[in-house]
């Protein structure tokens, strides 16, 4: 998750293109994290450091630790624990750039700097977007104050980001929720909650997205938005508020789910408070919407 | 093995429910699309086990299941529902029905649940 947050913290500082981006997010499950780049990630060396090794190990046939070592750069101890970090996913996008050449050593040290103070996030988020910790995340960047019970709904959204991660991409970009009054969409399931808390939840995106998700959750082809595309999207939003309504269940809290619909080329007009929660993934761009009263949908 | 009629309007949990129980050897002898269609199924298939999804259009699942036990008593039919839905769950079993399966499946716990149906 961090790869797409700093990504996209790079391209719309103008350090890279969305070309780029989504070329080394394509990359980044083939990268391998070198220690280098973990050093400057951990603080233990400073790009200028990492270059000079790199310098001396174009002339000596070692290492880059026993170099670092020889150097007085690292001791044994940040070495073996470098080591042990090579699986660090959040890193994977800053070494895909340096690999192409879009992204020096001492502009990765630099951005990683900036985007820290820029992301508006604790020390403690911060470790959590490293982390990939979705929970802690999702607590930092969504924010829904009008919702009432906040700490459910930013819980709910936590549990569907898990679900995108289980059911369809891992690679996922969120955005900050944003009240909304009037929304247009091109392909929308959505599906209502009722009971003690009655509240309706939505997906909506472009065609080519939407059809895209629905054929990874169904693991079945689709065309366009088919019919199997329409009853894919109502089953996932079955299976992830189904799994919420379980969790509010164990709390002794009793919902009930509607028949999730799907409707297309029209405009969601909230009749209480609502939020989208704009989201990336790989193939589409797509948003969330959250809100208390059921919507009115109108055709455009 | 069974012979197992599946009943669900949605064709991606028909699917994935279908290649589960033939992965485990038993027979899916046929599909019903909505409760309407899987009662007309059910009596002209006469399956050892139906799998019920409660959430249908034209006739429900638990309307379905009353149907089929007022058929056939003995009939074993398992509910499928979302996770979540335990009053509906309850209700159905009250009615008669023999177990239930929730979404998303666990393969083990669906060749479990047809196990113990088939042993009794």
């Amino acid at each position: 998750m961090f790869s797409q947050f700093f990504g996209n913290y790079l391209r719309k500082r103008g350090c890279i293109t969305l070309e780029q981006m989504r070329d080394v997010l394509a990359l980044q499950d083939t990268v391998r994290v070198k220690l280098g780049i973990l050093a400057i990630d951990a603080g233990y060396m400073t790009a200028e450091q990492v270059e000079k090794v790199h310098g001396l190990q174009s002339k000596m046939d070692k290492r880059f630790g026993e170099i670092a070592i020889e150097q007085g750069l690292l001791d044994e101890e940040k070495l073996s624990s470098l080591l042990g970090q090579q699986n660090k996913r959040h890193l994977f996008i800053s070494q895909a750039l340096i690999d192409k050449g879009i992204m020096s050593f001492e502009e990765f040290q630099d951005y990683l700097e900036d985007y820290k103070k820029d992301s508006g996030l604790s020390p403690e988020e911060f470790e959590a977007l490293k982390k990939n910790d979705i929970e802690s995340v999702t607590q930092a960047l969504v924010h829904m104050p009008e919702l009432g019970d906040t700490k459910m709904y930013v819980e709910y959204f936590a549990l569907f980001v898990r679900n995108l991660v289980r059911f369809i991409d891992g690679h996922i970009l969120l955005e900050g929720a944003q009240k909304v009054d009037l929304e247009d969409f091109d392909c929308l399931i959505h599906q209502e909650i009722d009971g003690r808390f009655k509240f309706f939840t939505g997906l909506a995106g472009a065609e080519p997205g939407m059809a895209e998700f629905a054929q990874r959750f169904a693991k079945m082809e689709v065309s366009g938005m088919d019919a199997l595309a329409r009853d894919s999207l109502g089953e996932f939003m079955n299976v992830h508020n189904g799994l919420f309504l379980s969790k509010l269940s164990n709390e002794w809290v009793e919902l009930e789910l509607l028949p999730p619909e799907y409707k297309s080329g029209g405009t969601l007009k909230a009749v209480g408070v609502a939020y989208k929660i704009p989201f990336v993934l790989p193939f589409g761009q797509f948003n969330f919407f959250i809100g208390v009263g059921s919507p009115v949908f109108n055709h455009r | 093995m069974a012979r197992i009629l599946i009943v669900d309007d949605s064709i991606v949990s028909r699917t994935n429910l279908k290649t589960i129980l033939l992965d485990a050897d038993h027979q899916v002898v046929g599909e019903g699309v909505d409760g309407q269609d899987g009662l007309e199924k059910f009596m002209a298939l006469r399956p050892d086990i139906v799998t019920m999804d409660i959430t249908m259009p034209k006739l429900n699942g638990i309307d379905c299941l009353k149907a089929i036990l007022s058929h056939e008593p003995e009939a074993k039919v398992v509910m499928i529902s979302a996770l979540g839905q335990g009053a509906k769950i309850l209700e159905a079993i009250n009615c008669g029905a023999c177990h239930y399966i929730t979404k998303p499946f666990e393969p083990d716990k669906v060749i479990e649940a047809m196990s113990e149906l088939m042993s009794e």
